[in-house]
This record gives structure tokens, C-alpha cells and sequence, in this order.
């Protein structure tokens, strides 16, 4: 619950005039200090301020004529910040949700822009920014619009809605991709759970966050119209990144990650504390001597600090890793299950090479369908692979397998005790040494991963490095309450 | 007085944003100890608890009611490029 739907932050408790200046207490015992200036501008009827009253949810200040009432909201969004941006959140969303909602309406009756703008009297490129949410549209406009195509007030939401059950919710979905684990574990918003919200407030509330998300007018999703994805973004965000075998499970789970890593960037202040480094060992240096020494923790601190931003995830399968071009930044996601830290440390060297080497503006997206490799073969993966390589292993990982190999004297049971031997004699991660050896085993036919398994280290768990470091990196007041909650919700590890 | 009319032990209000720079339409729904403030004319709630069922549908019903109370205290050009 945010603090502006608690009756403590609205009811105000008393009302003092001091000067030119006017003290509101609020029942939560927080002030509200105004100007006169700040309550009645210039074009204000003369206002008797001496007679200053007030009710639980208004000031009144006697004029000539009448009563001037100014509620808890005015006094609440000049002198609240946090509330102030949040009703800016919500006119942008009610925008939002007008546009999309006309734009549903105009295509079913099968009606042109143009012969819409026509009938309605204003020109196509108005209608054309309200339907894209980038005007504010009066009433009456948006009357001569709704009458232009026999549509009334009421056509903007839903009267009767017929998806009332998650279970309806779930039924409609599921064509276009979404399983029920998917939907219960990330879209049905955290604060419904466990209250004791009744099922169709529930639906409501997710069919809010599925139409922030995937750009559906709430109506649309509770009346069960036919839903499709934006093939314009579904184009850019998929880019030929992942084969359509996965079909629709992927298109409805990437966007939504696609849509993460937006909120992401923008509530993330631009900081470029370094210029970008395109050579792995020169990287490597800069790091170990501003951070002491290579690690997870470091990397991503560097890579934050290049102006990154890095969005951790704990899902299983779609894709493992992403890179997305933002705006002017670059949004990397990082997806693993697994709790070792060498893995973490390389599917982030591995990315931040593609957000480096690969990303333009014209390349925008990268995504890692396949468990990322340590050794692949060609292309931007072998590439990306080689950079994080030399990155971890200061550029003589052949070097540091043969002397591992040479430690042990071809011996497999010796290798567990030369390898971390070798790592702290030449400053590289044991543990990320010893998958490296286990891959080169993979490729001989030889199973050693029991015993790389038990050099990794997973404790702080990777992840929580990852968001601890996200959460104090982002600045979320800068999103909406609900894009705040959605993002907080991605966050939480599923069981 | 911007109280618009009363549907059962709630009452709506809307106000003469003065002061206030412009973050959308919206009405308050006051109920005895608390407001839900709801956006118009599609009653995204901005604060406040949910409305019940019943009080949202009247609301809806008289949505023409809102927004005549709300352009008559807020009054605003209409700036769209009409054709007229």
C-alpha cells in the first residue's frame, strides 16, 4: 500500500496561517508549508486568508462570492514529490490507456485515421498523437471522437466485463503464450496475494499490469477480445535472436523482460564514470587496480559504472542473457539459476563484450537462447566467449590449461588440487578456472564437472550481489507505483 | 461547492485545480474516513482504496456528470487542430 492511500496522509488535522505562509498538518503528523503564492495565482478571486478553516480533506478560504476549497491532493503535490510524479504516472497512464482504447475501438468498426479525424473535425495528426498517448485530449474532443464512430463514454471501459475468474484470464492467454506459472509468478501483482483481495479485483489488477506491460487497453483484456503482440517491437526486441520453436511462450516472456529492462534504464540516472574499454586486458587492469581484483562483484560495479545497466533475473529457460539497445544506453540481463559465482562471472563478461563489440543503432539486440558457452564455435558467441576469456584469465587461459594439466601430471584426481593451486599463482578465479578445465574435459569425453562443481564458490549468492547492487544503482521513485511494483516483483527469486 | 452528487456513503467531489499544474482529470470519491481519488473518465485509482463495485458502476453512469463539474471549474481550450 503506498502512503497516499492511508486516511493519516490525506485528513488534515489543522490549518495555520503564519505570514504570507500557510502550515497544513496532516494526521500522519507531517507539515505541508505553502505560500499563499503557491495556493491562489494571479487570476485568484481576492481571497479573505484570515478566515482560513479547514475540513478533514480541504482547506477553505472564504471569498466575496463563495467558499474556495483546495483539497489534500493540491497541498499533497506541491509540497510532496514522491506524489506529485506519481499523478503525473497516472494522467500519462490514463492517457495511455484513452489512446489505445480508441485506437482498439476505430480498428474493429474497420475505420481509417483519416476518416476518423474527418468525422470527428480535428486533423489526422491529432488524432494521431492522442491515439499515441502524446497529447492531452480534452473532453469534448474526446466526445466528438467517440460519437464519430457511434461509441459513447462508456466504451472507454468496461461495463460488463466477461473475464472475471484467473482462470478465464489464464484460458485467454494461454494462445498467445502465457503459461499459468508465468502469469501467477510475475504478473498478478505482489500486493493481492497476500491480502485478501476478492478474484475478479485480482483479474482487474493483472489485466492492468498485463496492458501496461504488453501496451492492451484494460477493457480489451476484461471483454476477452482477440490480443496480439506489437509485431513492430516483437521485430525489434526478438531481433532473429531466438528461433521460433519456443513460438509465443518466448515473444510473451521477452517483451515482458524487453519491458523490465526499459523501466530499468529509465529510472537509472546516466553516470559515465568510465570511457568504454574495448581491450579485455586493458579492462582487466583498470579493474583490478580500481576495484582490487577481478571478480563478479567487481565486473559488475565496472559495469554499472561504464553506464550499463544490469538487470539480474532467477527464471528458467527462454534465454539465458541480453543485451538491448535503449535509447542511448544498453540494458544487459543476466539469467541463471545456478548460485555459482564463476558462472555469473562469465555470462556477464560474455555480455558486456556483445553490449561493447556488437550493439549499434542498428544492432539493438542481442539474446542468448542456448546456455552460454565457454567455448563456442564462430560468430559474435566465439567473439564474445574469447573476450570474457581473456577478461577472467588475463589473456593465457591455453597457458594456465596446459600448467594445470602438467601440475597434475595428466592425473584427472590431481587436477582438483592443481587447478586452485595454479589460479592463486597467476591472480585468476579458482572456480572459474576449474569450469574452464571442465569444458575442455567435456570436449575429450572426460566428466569432470563433480569436482569443478565443488570448487565454485555461491556464497553471497550471485544473484543477491546482482540485486542489492541493481536496487541501490536504480532510482525507482522515478517510475509509477505500479511499474515500480512490477519491477519489484521480477526481482523476487521464484521457489 | 465541488461536490458533484452522492451514491450511498460516498460522495464525489471535484475541485478548481488552482495552483495545482494540471496532472489529468480526476475526481475524489469520498468516504467516511478516506478518499480514493479515480482519473476521468476511466477511473484509474491515483489514491485512496479501491471503490466497490457498485459505487464504480454509478460513477461510471454518470461520467458526463463529472466531466461537466470537472471542464466547468478547470476550463481549458480545447487545442486540438479542428478541421472547422
Amino acid at each position: 500500500m503506498n502512503k497516499w492511500d492511508k486516511p493519516d496522509y490525506q485528513r488534515i488535522a489543522r490549518a495555520d496561517l503564519r505570514g504570507n505562509r500557510i502550515d497544513v498538518h496532516f494526521e500522519d503528523d507531517s507539515v505541508a508549508s505553502l505560500t499563499i503564492d503557491q495556493l491562489a495565482p494571479n487570476n485568484a478571486p481576492a481571497l479573505n486568508w484570515e478566515g482560513l478553516r479547514h475540513t478533514p480533506f480541504e482547506i477553505v478560504i472564504p471569498t466575496p462570492s463563495d467558499d474556495l476549497e483546495i483539497p489534500w491532493t493540491t497541498i499533497r503535490t506541491l509540497t510532496d514529490k514522491e506524489f506529485s510524479s506519481h499523478l503525473a504516472h497516472g494522467a500519462e497512464q490514463e492517457a495511455r490507456q484513452i489512446g489505445i482504447r480508441l485506437k482498439e475501438l476505430r480498428e474493429a468498426r474497420r475505420i481509417s485515421s483519416k476518416d476518423l479525424a474527418k468525422r470527428a473535425g480535428i486533423t489526422p495528426q491529432s488524432l494521431s498523437r492522442i491515439e499515441n498517448a502524446r497529447h492531452d485530449v480534452t473532453f469534448t474532443t474526446l466526445q466528438r471522437i467517440l460519437a464519430a464512430m457511434g461509441c459513447s463514454l462508456n466504451d472507454l471501459t468496461t461495463p460488463r466485463p466477461l473475464i472475471r475468474t484467473m482462470q478465464a484470464l489464464i484460458r485467454m492467454l494461454k494462445p498467445l503464450g502465457f503459461s499459468r506459472e508465468f502469469v501467477a509468478s510475475r504478473l498478478v501483482p505482489a500486493s493481492t496475494v497476500d491480502t485478501k483481495t476478492d478474484e475478479e479485483s485480482i483479474v482487474e489488477a493483472t489485466a492492468n499490469v498485463l496492458g501496461s506491460i504488453y501496451g492492451w487497453s484494460v477493457p480489451s483484456i476484461l471483454e476477452g477480445r482477440t490480443l496480439s503482440f506489437d509485431q513492430a517491437l516483437t521485430a525489434q526486441v526478438l531481433f532473429k535472436g531466438l528461433k521460433s520453436s519456443k513460438g509465443l511462450r518466448t515473444t510473451a516472456y521477452t517483451l515482458y523482460v524487453h519491458w523490465l529492462a526499459v523501466q530499468a534504464v529509465e529510472s537509472t540516472p546516466e553516470t559515465h564514470v568510465h570511457p568504454l574499454i574495448k581491450d579485455p586486458l586493458q579492462m582487466r587492469d583498470k579493474i583490478v587496480s580500481q576495484y582490487g581484483g577481478l571478480s563478479f562483484s567487481s565486473l559488475l560495479s565496472y559495469a554499472w559504472d561504464c553506464g550499463f545497466v544490469v538487470l539480474p533475473l532467477a527464471d528458467e529457460g527462454i534465454f539465458h542473457g541480453a543485451c538491448w539497445r535503449i535509447r542511448d544506453r544498453v540494458a544487459i540481463v543476466i539469467k541463471q539459476k545456478t548460485n555459482h559465482q564463476a558462472r555469473w562471472l562469465f555470462d556477464l563478461a560474455h555480455e558486456l563484450a556483445h553490449a561493447i563489440l556488437h550493439i549499434s543503432y542498428t544492432r539493438t539486440t542481442i539474446l542468448e537462447p542456448d546456455e552460454i558457452s565457454q567455448i563456442p564455435e564462430g560468430g559474435e558467441e566465439e567473439e564474445a566467449s574469447d573476450f570474457a576469456q581473456a577478461l577472467i584469465f588475463h589473456g593465457k587461459v591455453e597457458q594456465l590449461a596446459k600448467v594445470c594439466v602438467q601440475k597434475a601430471k595428466g592425473n584427472l584426481r590431481m587436477l582438483k588440487s592443481a587447478v586452485p593451486h595454479v589460479a592463486h599463482r597467476h591472480g585468476v578465479p579458482p572456480d572459474a578456472l576449474a569450469n574452464y578445465m571442465a569444458y575442455r574435459l567435456e570436449m575429450q569425453n572426460e566428466n569432470w564437472w563433480g569436482a569443478a562443481n565443488n570448487l565454485q564458490v555461491d556464497t553471497p549468492s550471485p544473484y543477491d550481489i546482482a540485486k542489492k547492487e541493481f536496487q541501490a544503482r536504480v532510482h525507482l521513485d522515478r517510475l509509477n507505483s505500479e511499474e515500480r511494483n512490477i519491477l519489484a516483483h521480477a526481482l523476487e527469486a521464484t521457489g | 461547492m465541488p461536490r458533484l452528487f452522492s451514491i450511498g456513503a460516498f460522495a464525489v467531489y471535484v475541485y478548481a485545480e488552482r495552483g495545482n499544474p494540471h496532472k489529468g482529470a480526476h475526481c475524489h470519491v469520498r468516504g467516511k474516513e478516506v478518499t480514493t481519488v479515480v482519473s476521468i473518465p476511466t477511473q484509474i485509482v491515483l489514491a485512496g482504496p479501491k471503490l466497490p463495485k457498485n459505487v464504480r458502476q454509478e460513477l461510471q453512469a454518470r461520467m458526463e456528470e463529472v466531466i461537466q463539474g470537472w471542464d466547468r471549474l478547470n476550463p481549458i481550450p480545447d487545442t486540438e487542430n479542428t478541421n472547422e
